[in-house]
């Protein structure tokens, strides 16, 4: 049973593998119907964190409660809430994909055969191939089929569409903003590819060295951070432009663009009416809010 | 500074081949060690194959340690890396890089020839050799180490169809044996080493030629290399469990209820022995063949080899450390494995008592009676003293030395193995003292498996993957 609607509890957890502190004090809350983006360069620290929420590996310090239960002491009940699609993609490949997905489907009593049969047509899987001889993006797609297919709460995906091609991104995407429609559904998503997260996410976690350094909603972010394009009225900018936290200017005579934070758009209104210029604010992409956070 | 050179350079000095250091190390000092100090002195019997037992298994080590070593990998780095590519000698490299990795298993064999020249003995040509004899005898030594060391290095390579160029290459040093003891009658003849090194001669020509031949090589493109590696990568999995093994292993599991334990352990089953059942007709053949070969061959290299068949283990994917996450816990991980290791020790069981039963019966059925075979009944249950070791060393090796290669186990037992074998050539201990031995040494090894699967799976990292940097 989930705690307090809490999908996912850790605190202060510590891990470190030999000379690298993977994970440094983390504290995070995931909620039941969460989407969350978690970001970070490589060896930040996403995937040891994921892997502790699922319980295949024990902290050195804190604690991880997942579904209510302490991450170590997971058991059938709980580990058949949950599913996971990792960055290796490591499968059984002696099987042939009909007899991995038939021994698979062994372990769940929830088993959606219907959704099975559309994935493996959408994704144009062949039952009869060999799971060892597929490509790196059939094995993917197999992966995510075999993590959704039993239709689990709380669904892990660690860099699930790295090595799929643009299509089949996009059609994972689209199965992925499906299931993000069932209310009860929680989703963490580890990624590089930020066009393709933030269409989903509704929540970001942003690590950085082991550690948590944002966790914010994806719209708190984005209020946060907005981009600012100055055109003059008068012809020519003034040489200084009176605006607050400013994050990076790039500038013409005329126009001017600003990347800023912690400024509403009133604020940002009444800034540029004062140095007589018309201000269009546009909000960041996640990836150069990635940028700006990480760089700070 | 030539590929060669570099590549050299860096094997010797980078730390990432500590593993083959190792097994080098084994090698050399704990296999050479007990053929000098056990093996050395005994008499050749003239006409016999039970002559030189020992020099049997070490003409077979260099093809062996050839094949078992990370080769593919290896292949890659030498020939795949684009900087290589773009350097002068590139074509060239791989025909020499593999030549001069060969030359040390050459020098090795012409070391041991040499205390068996000077050995005293019934053969009046061993006594005193003339310096003529000695060189041939060194030389084609020399000879027979390169070419079955490097026939088994770069055999994936030169080889279209690899499973029968492994098999035609295993036959190599088994034809050179031949000639010995079937025509020459004793292996440390020079006449037989002038015939064992022409034939090895022609196999290193055969291999030089070959690998200089770039399309052969895979046309001597690099993206065209990986591919053809990646291709034959994936002979090992061409083969998946036949039907027969779904319907006996998830039927069962369907049985038990959703979640529990046993569906868990019987599903586990499936995922562990499906692909060992997928090579259902090898085991029979192996069964088959092992029966004739290893029933002919002397006791010691039988027994050797029989208790070598617990190193199979090492190739069995016990569920502690499955990377994919099904609905297992820890405790459900722990008694699948538990269960897992008893069924692997189980089969390899009833593997050697086929293997007992097969020989005695072509025994029979050759007019020799029974027991006249290498194998006896109560030789089986060295298979299973093996196997709980094997399996809970190479979990060690893996979390607390990093080491993920199954190629030190599987030296570190065979080495355990001779000097064993030594020990009781040494100790003639009566049966009942060598049962209890052997009995303490399966009790312990059964109780040290399951400390510490119970550690790994109460307390280790399930996920037997390393992440990159800490990831």
């Amino acid at each position: 049973m989930s705690d307090n609607g809490m999908m996912v509890q850790i605190r202060g957890l510590s891990k470190r593998f030999k000379d690298v502190q993977a994970l440094d004090g983390v504290d995070l809350d995931v909620g039941r119907g969460r989407i969350i983006g978690l970001l970070g360069a490589n060896g930040a620290g996403k995937s040891t964190l994921l892997r502790h929420i699922i319980g295949l590996y024990l902290p050195d310090a804190g604690t991880c409660t997942t579904l209510g239960c302490d991450a170590a002491k997971l058991g059938p009940p709980e580990l058949a809430r949950i599913g996971y699609v990792h960055q290796e993609g490591e499968l059984i490949d002696w099987m042939k994909v009909r007899q991995l997905i038939r021994y698979v489907s062994v372990y769940y009593p929830t088993w959606n055969q219907q959704l099975q049969e559309r994935c493996v047509a959408e994704y144009e899987i062949s039952l009869e191939a060999r799971v060892g001889s597929l490509s790196p993006g059939q094995r993917q797609r197999l992966a995510i089929l075999i993590a959704i297919c039993f239709e689990p709460e709380l669904l892990i995906l660690d860099e699930p569409a790295a090595a799929l091609d643009p299509l089949a991104r996009a059609q994972f995407l689209d199965l992925l903003l499906e299931m993000i429609q069932d209310q009860n559904r929680t989703i963490i998503i580890s990624s590089h590819i930020l066009s393709d997260v933030e269409k989903v996410i509704d929540h970001a976690v942003i690590m950085k060295a082991g550690r948590i350094i944002t966790d914010a909603s994806f719209d708190e972010l984005r209020e946060k951070y907005t981009r600012v394009r100055l055109t003059a009225l008068a012809g020519t900018l003034p040489e200084t432009l009176d605006f607050a936290n400013v994050l990076d200017c790039r500038r013409s005579d005329s126009e001017a663009t600003l990347t800023v934070a912690d400024l509403s758009p009133e604020q940002i209104a009444t800034a540029a009416a004062r140095i007589k210029c018309q201000a269009d604010v546009h909000p960041l992409p996640l990836e150069d809010i990635y940028k700006i956070v990480v760089a700070s | 500074m030539s590929i060669v050179w570099t590549t050299w350079k860096l094997t010797l000095w980078r730390y990432r081949y500590r593993e083959l250091l190792a097994i080098g190390f084994f090698f050399v000092f704990g296999l050479f060690a007990v053929a000098q100090a056990g093996q050395i002195d005994r008499e050749v019997s003239v006409r016999s194959f039970s002559g030189s037992p020992e020099y049997v298994a070490l003409i077979m080590l260099p093809f062996i340690s050839g094949l078992l070593p990370g080769v593919h990998a290896d292949e890659r780095e030498r020939t795949g890396r684009p900087m290589s590519f773009c350097l002068p000698g590139y074509r060239q490299s791989l025909r020499r890089l593999s030549f001069t990795a060969a030359l040390p298993w050459g020098l090795f064999f012409a070391l041991i020839e040499i205390p068996f020249l000077w050995r005293r003995g019934p053969l009046p040509h061993l006594g005193n050799p003339a310096i003529s004899d000695v060189c041939l005898c060194l030389g084609g030594a020399f000879l027979v180490g390169v070419a079955a060391g490097w026939a088994a290095g770069t055999s994936r390579l030169v080889l279209s169809r690899l499973q029968w160029g492994i098999f035609a290459l295993a036959c190599f040093p088994l034809v050179i044996v031949s000639i010995g003891v079937w025509l020459l009658a004793d292996i440390h003849r020079p006449s037989f080493w002038v015939v064992a090194g022409l034939v090895a001669m022609i196999v290193i020509v055969f291999l030089w030629l070959r690998l200089g031949d770039m399309q052969y090589v895979a046309r001597g493109h690099r993206i065209i290399i990986e591919d053809a590696l990646d291709k034959r990568a994936q002979v090992g999995v061409k083969r998946t469990a036949p039907h027969w093994t779904d319907d006996l292993f998830l039927p069962w599991a369907r049985q038990h209820p959703p979640l529990g334990v046993q569906r868990y352990v019987w599903a586990s089953l499936y995922g562990t022995f499906g692909g060992v059942f997928s090579y259902w007709l090898w085991i029979l053949v192996g069964l088959v063949a092992g029966s004739v070969v290893l029933g002919l061959a002397p006791r010691p290299v039988a027994e050797i080899a029989f208790a070598s068949l617990g190193f199979a283990a090492v190739f069995v994917d016990l569920p502690a450390t499955s990377n994919m996450l099904l609905p297992g816990g820890r405790h459900e991980r722990y008694y699948a494995t538990v269960i897992a290791a008893v069924a692997t020790t189980l089969l390899l069981l009833l593997l050697a008592v086929g293997i007992v039963a097969l020989s005695e019966m072509i025994s029979i059925g050759l007019g020799a009676g029974a027991g006249s075979f290498g194998f006896r009944l109560r030789s089986v249950w060295l298979v299973c003293v093996f196997v709980p070791w094997i399996v809970a060393l190479q979990w060690w090796g893996r979390r607390f030395l990093r080491i993920e290669s199954r190629t030190p186990v599987i030296a570190v037992g065979l080495t355990s193995l001779m000097v064993l074998r030594f020990f009781f050539e040494i100790h003639k201990w009566p049966a009942q003292r060598c049962l209890l031995f052997f009995a303490g040494v399966s009790v312990c090894g059964w109780v040290f498996f399951l400390l510490t699967a119970g550690h790994l799976c109460a307390r280790g990292s399930l996920a037997e993957r390393r992440l990159g940097a800490g990831g």
